[in-house]
């Protein structure tokens, strides 16, 4: 009885002591962030100094190529392109969510009836799944699929676009999916900060005899500036991650048209099962991410 | 001020872009629900077929039995599977998360633990690419045996979607004033009593939503699936992509899975429609 008592006491003055405060909230965080990021972080440093592939030999064994591997990567034209094809896709993609998003929440910002169904409809892609999204679109884009179909009722011709299985058309294809699928969250976004606009400078630019374009290019948009940074940071940083909907459309192909950096890294090293040089890779992205991260965070750290 | 002065009317021009939008929108979802419906003979016709005139309920029964089709050489991959282990890392995966994203976030909201640096490194863990934590993680699960387990695959979930949970409580935190907690404190209880007794409750809601929120993103989830496991455990994405690749082309039934597939993140989805805002922004923009 009283060992149990004592236990006890232990224990809750363990957990008041403000000592160790850290450990009982950041511990439990800290232990899976280790196992899960750091630990494998520090292993992938040592293999990408080696060359070290699975089924040889034990990977401590690995003789070191004091980083010729990183050599390599730059060297690899598939990589370089998978980067440059990376921003094409994306730029594109994320400025059109942004344009459309912007303008569906404007059009929001006016009443109308069905308001609510409406909004709800608007931001159904953001929650269906990116494999379902990409099968999806797999579909509509087949050749004798409903898209061409559409577009040849449309045009009153023939259309046979090999939406995937030609360079620039899969890129395109791929652009479109992007933004039907995300088109919603920067809308969504773009609504929470048209909503937060205060109303007396729009009323006094208003009253004064502002044109609707006037008020929207020198009222509005500088005051949504913050937020317009905010969205396009978040989008753009979740678009550079782009996998799914080209590993399903088009596997990367044609050819290797459609290789993004993450499925380039993904096909190197887990498909082909090159571990050590897709270590290498994986450093170089993170790298690469982290330079473009480290000044992107800054405005949304500003916010809280 | 009242809003009804205020605000304007949609004018024509407007609902004009509006209904574009909307059918724009809504094309994929009503092709792939219409094709979910569409019996084998209509899969592949020109010009395609739109709106089925029988309903096949048999691709929605065909996935969860598993039924031969007669005319094609494969069976009807079954979904069963799937569904109960996507369920079970995606729960477990949660509510880890939410573990030890409640225990983060009292830190970082209520004693600024971490200093400047954690929520950076938070921050910045979430926008890194997950295929380059992936990589070296498979190979440290293939040391230690993780591979195509659950406890490899919910740990995986738990750590990517930490940051989104310790970020969003955290901003449910903030909103509690501190003075209940210290009122609370004056009372007898302590600090961490006081976080769990007093402000807990309060952010019931939000601690709801977060987990939604998290689930979203755990049942989504392709990437870590697709390269932490080799078929003893299958999520539902690893399938959905599985069916073309080794089923031949089954557009009925794999429409009818995605359709599945997607059923609770719709409602999950209409449940926290206000919270969202908060996060996808890492609780930056609150509404």
């Amino acid at each position: 009885m009283r060992t149990t008592r004592n236990w006890r006491q232990k224990l809750s003055d363990f957990i008041d002591n403000p000592k160790n405060r850290f450990l009982i909230l950041l511990g439990p965080i800290h232990v899976v962030l280790f196992l899960v990021l750091l630990f494998p972080f520090l292993l992938m440093i040592f293999l990408s100094l080696s060359g070290w592939e699975p089924g040889k030999i034990a990977w401590w064994l690995a003789q070191f190529n004091y980083g010729t591997g990183f050599l390599k990567v730059f060297g690899d034209a598939r990589f370089i392109w998978s980067l440059a094809r990376t921003f094409l896709i994306v730029a594109p993609a994320v400025g059109l969510e942004f344009v459309f998003g912007l303008i569906g929440a404007l059009l929001f910002s006016k009443a109308f009836r069905g308001k609510k169904l409406i909004a709800t409809l608007f931001l159904m892609p953001m929650f269906f799944m990116p494999v379902v999204v990409g099968y999806n679109f797999w579909m509509i884009f087949q050749p004798r699929g409903p898209l061409n179909y559409i577009l040849s009722l449309m045009l009153g011709g023939a259309v046979e676009i090999p939406w995937l299985s030609e360079r620039s058309a899969a890129i395109a294809a791929l652009i479109i999916s992007d933004v039907w699928q995300w088109t919603p969250f920067m809308f969504l976004i773009m609504t929470a900060g048209v909503l937060s606009l205060p109303e007396n400078p729009i009323m006094a630019a208003k009253v004064l005899g502002a044109s609707d374009w006037q008020i929207f290019r020198y009222v509005k948009l500088p005051m949504l500036k913050n937020i317009i940074v905010i969205a396009l940071i978040i989008r753009f940083m979740e678009a550079l991650k782009l996998f799914d909907l080209p590993f399903i459309m088009t596997g990367g192909g044609p050819g290797f048209h459609t290789e993004t950096l993450s499925i380039y890294a993904f096909v190197v090293a887990i498909v082909s099962g090159r571990l050590g040089y897709g270590s290498s890779v994986a450093l170089i992205l993170l790298i690469l991410f982290l330079l473009i991260i480290t000044p992107a965070i800054r405005p949304i750290l500003r916010r809280r | 001020m009242s809003e009804e002065v205020l605000e304007e009317k949609l004018g024509i021009s407007g609902w004009i872009v509006l209904v574009i939008g909307l059918i724009l929108t809504l094309f994929p979802v009503f092709w792939i629900i219409s094709t979910s419906i569409k019996p084998m003979g209509q899969w592949l016709t020109y010009p395609p077929v739109f709106i089925p005139e029988t309903i096949a309920v048999e691709n929605y029964v065909n996935i969860f039995t598993g039924a031969a089709l007669l005319t094609t050489f494969a069976n009807v991959p079954m979904i069963t599977d799937s569904i109960v282990d996507s369920a079970i890392c995606s729960v477990f995966g949660t509510l880890f998360s939410i573990a030890i994203g409640v225990l983060a976030a009292f830190g970082v909201s209520r004693h600024r633990l971490g200093g400047e640096f954690f929520p950076v490194f938070l921050l910045a863990a979430r926008m890194a690419p997950p295929i380059a934590a992936v990589i070296p993680l498979l190979i440290l699960y293939s040391v230690i045996g993780l591979v195509d387990t659950y406890i490899g695959l919910i740990l995986a979930y738990a750590c990517f979607t930490s940051p989104y949970s310790t970020w969003m409580i955290a901003s449910f935190i903030d909103e509690v004033p501190i003075e209940l907690e210290q009122s609370a404190q004056v009372d007898g209880l302590s600090t961490i009593e006081s976080h769990f007794k007093v402000t807990l409750p309060l952010i019931k809601g939000g601690l709801v939503a977060t987990s939604l929120f998290v689930f979203i993103l755990n049942w989504s989830e392709f990437l870590l699936a697709l390269a932490l496991t080799h078929g003893d455990i299958i999520t539902i994405p690893v399938q959905i992509r599985s069916f073309t690749v080794y089923s031949g082309i089954l557009y009925g039934p794999q429409s009818a899975f995605g359709v599945v597939a997607i059923i609770p993140l719709i409602i999950f989805s209409l449940i926290i429609q206000k919270h969202l805002v908060r996060g996808l922004t890492f609780g930056a923009v609150k509404r």
